[in-house]
């Protein structure tokens, strides 16, 4: 083997080491990216559950109930008042 | 030239034994690669890697409107290794200002800890809580987020929907019925971990996604079933009751729209009432239903023309001795119409009926309308009544079934059969699970179809019973109790003993008050049963007293909520008034 043949040959192998040393930088680079973003589904996912919960709060016919209340509303029709049996 | 021949030996010899050994080596790594790879592969994997387990959501529960009666959300709990934690009683002052536990309390769990390198110091804390105590950013401490079942509308629907237990199994109600779609599908990766055990990075390719449960929407709607516990929560407090429950049925679909029991309990915390207050009474225990239960057999009577509504019956004076037995009426009624009998609740007027019957036809059409038979509502745990087989029925049972006597129904039955009355004389099944939805919102299972169980009552009887119930409300038991301005109300009062649950006879002075009720008369669209069991007998014990309002203020709530037509005639206006009366309204 001549001295450029060996030369072009070590080239060609530190090219070949270089370029996969970077697609395994890229790779896991990705790798981490991807799993961040798996993170932030995993925390948005838990948010809107929290949201969904506390928006069915908010439209408990109970919670409608109070809140049109202190508003000063009349909602239903209601003739009964606690704690006096004999009213109706 | 003898040593160097020695020399060359021992140099030989020390090539051959460094030879041998890296032989050695060699075969002892082609061993190792070889047999023992897969062994320390696993070894290795097991020190580096740990597989996390990511919990999906379980399946929400939903109303008719798609309200949310049941679902999920985060729950925060705070944990602690006490062997890593710097300064016991420094670190329980922050914690005691974060979660408002006593710092004796959490210095006490962190001095004695029941497991070493574990203790779990608060469950259940709030988001906010759980931030502080991460910002914190003490060593050894540590917050631990789990999906758990939250009520939004806190008890709402309590013994329906049931409850799940600490794994997320439904255990009860809805949650056990349909465990198989709510329950979520837990995910998983692997990750990599550092010395200290830290996760540093994802293996490639480890990710699966959690996949959430599916939604279970329900024929319950929140807001009737709010206005239903309210009003019966309420009577059984003011009348110092045992318990109540209280059913709404649509007569056309057989659709529960609300199923309550008083007292109630928190789905979320149900270990802390008594095993039988968490029961769906509902569908579980039968009663002896009483007047209540009149109609039915005067249904038979009218279908197999033994009587007419116009019929004058004689009622003895309100005593009447048949054999060693003695019944007595309320009122000592001297004669009534076979209507009558209905609307001022004749047990003399039922008897005699019951005699013109007989047995077997009584049985019979009693099996018509489905008693005796669990109805097959889609909720577990359903009984099935007490109706005994005609061989075993006696010549006082005669006198005793039409009055409501020697049986014991479920409400559900009850109602069930009642809507037959309402609807034409179709027996439906009742149904409380209307679909399953996938997460995005797909229709994966519809089980709206109504399902019919047969005629139980021609449609002519039908509808002469439901002016004679409609008398009864206007009239007779229950009147002035649930009138409605702008419906006309069918219905019927029941006041019955209740019976020893150990012996022979009854309660003295136990009583079962109930009303049965639909609306609006001319076309039922809300079905009503309302019992309230062992009022306090001084307050008033009659059906038409006790449980007759809390059904009026149900109808009176819930039909405008259902634009339900008004049906009541229209009131002729007083000479001289200048009001325009429409549809009876003013």
């Amino acid at each position: 083997m001549t001295m450029p043949r060996m030369v072009g040959l070590l080239v060609c192998l530190a090219v070949v080491g270089i370029a996969v040393v970077a697609i395994r930088v890229d790779q896991t680079r990705a790798s981490w990216r991807i799993q961040q973003m798996q993170f932030a589904e995993t925390q948005l996912r838990r948010e809107i559950w929290t949201q969904e919960m506390e928006l069915a709060r908010l439209r408990a016919p109970g919670m409608v109930r109070d809140r049109a209340a202190r508003l000063g509303l009349e909602v239903g029709n209601s003739s009964w008042q606690a704690g006096s049996p004999g009213r109706r | 030239m003898k040593d160097f021949n020695q020399r060359v030996w021992v140099g030989q010899a020390l090539i051959g034994v460094v030879f041998l050994a890296l032989l050695s080596q060699v075969v002892r790594l082609a061993y190792i690669q070889q047999s023992l790879r897969p062994e320390l592969l696993e070894y290795s994997r097991r020190r580096q890697c740990s597989k996390v387990t990511l919990p999906g959501r379980r399946g929400a529960i939903l109303d008719r409107r798609y309200r949310v009666l049941a679902g999920s959300h985060d729950h925060f709990h705070i944990y602690a290794d006490p062997q890593l934690v710097p300064n016991h009683a420094e670190v329980a002052v922050k914690l005691e200002a974060i979660l408002g536990i006593p710092a004796a309390e959490i210095q006490e769990v962190f001095d004695h800890p029941t497991s070493p390198r574990y203790v779990m110091i608060a469950r259940g804390v709030s988001s906010n809580e759980a931030e502080g105590v991460e910002l914190l950013d003490i060593r050894g401490l540590g917050v631990r987020r789990e999906p758990g079942r939250t009520h939004p509308m806190g008890t709402l629907g309590a013994h329906v929907l049931g409850f799940v237990g600490a794994d997320s199994r439904g255990l009860e109600g809805v949650e056990r019925v349909m465990d198989r779609y709510l329950k979520a599908t837990p995910g998983e990766r692997v990750v990599y971990r550092d010395v200290r055990r830290r996760a540093m990075f994802q293996a490639a390719d480890s990710y699966v996604a959690p996949r959430d449960g599916m939604h279970v929407v329900l024929t319950l709607d929140a807001a009737i079933q709010e206005t239903v516990e309210r009003e019966l929560q309420h009577r059984v407090e003011a009348y110092e009751a045992e318990s109540g429950i209280a059913l709404v049925m649509s007569p056309r679909t057989g659709e529960v729209l609300a199923m309550a029991c008083a007292p109630t309990f928190d789905p979320v915390a149900p270990g802390k009432v008594r095993a039988e207050l968490r029961r769906n009474r509902i569908l579980t225990d039968p009663v002896e239903p009483g007047s209540i239960f009149k109609p039915f057999v005067f249904s038979a009577a009218l279908a197999h023309g033994l009587t007419r509504p116009d019929e004058v019956i004689d009622c003895e004076r309100g005593m009447y001795k048949v054999g060693r037995r003695i019944l007595h009426d309320h009122h000592a009624n001297v004669a009534l119409t076979a209507e009558q009998v209905i609307i001022k609740s004749s047990n003399i007027g039922m008897a005699k009926l019951g005699e013109r019957l007989g047995n077997p036809r009584i049985h019979e059409a009693l099996l018509r309308f489905g008693f005796g038979r669990v109805t097959g509502i889609d909720l577990p745990g359903e009984g099935d009544g007490l109706l005994m087989p005609l061989s075993r029925w006696r010549d006082y049972t005669t006198l005793s079934v039409p009055m409501g006597q020697e049986l014991a129904v479920t409400p559900t039955q009850l109602l069930t059969a009642f809507c037959a009355i309402a609807n034409g004389g179709r027996l439906l099944q009742p149904r409380i699970i209307s679909k399953v939805l996938n997460i995005e919102g797909e229709v994966i299972e519809d089980r709206d179809e109504v399902v019919d169980h047969g005629q139980a009552l021609d449609p002519g009887v039908a509808a002469t019973l439901r002016e004679i119930l409609v008398k009864v409300v206007e009239e007779g038991t229950g009147k002035g109790r649930c009138q409605l301005d702008k419906w006309l109300v069918m219905g019927k009062t029941g006041t019955a003993q209740v019976p020893w649950t150990n012996r022979r006879g009854y309660e003295p002075h136990a009583y079962l008050a109930s009303f049965i009720a639909a609306a609006p008369a001319s076309d039922p669209r809300l079905a009503v049963l309302v019992m309230i069991r062992k009022p306090n007998y001084r307050k008033g014990y009659y059906g038409g007293v006790v449980a007759a309002p809390v059904a009026k203020a149900i109808l009176e709530q819930a039909l405008p909520y259902i634009n339900a037509p008004a049906d009541r005639p229209a009131k002729k206006p007083v000479e001289g008034q200048q009001w325009l009366v429409w549809n009876g309204q003013r």
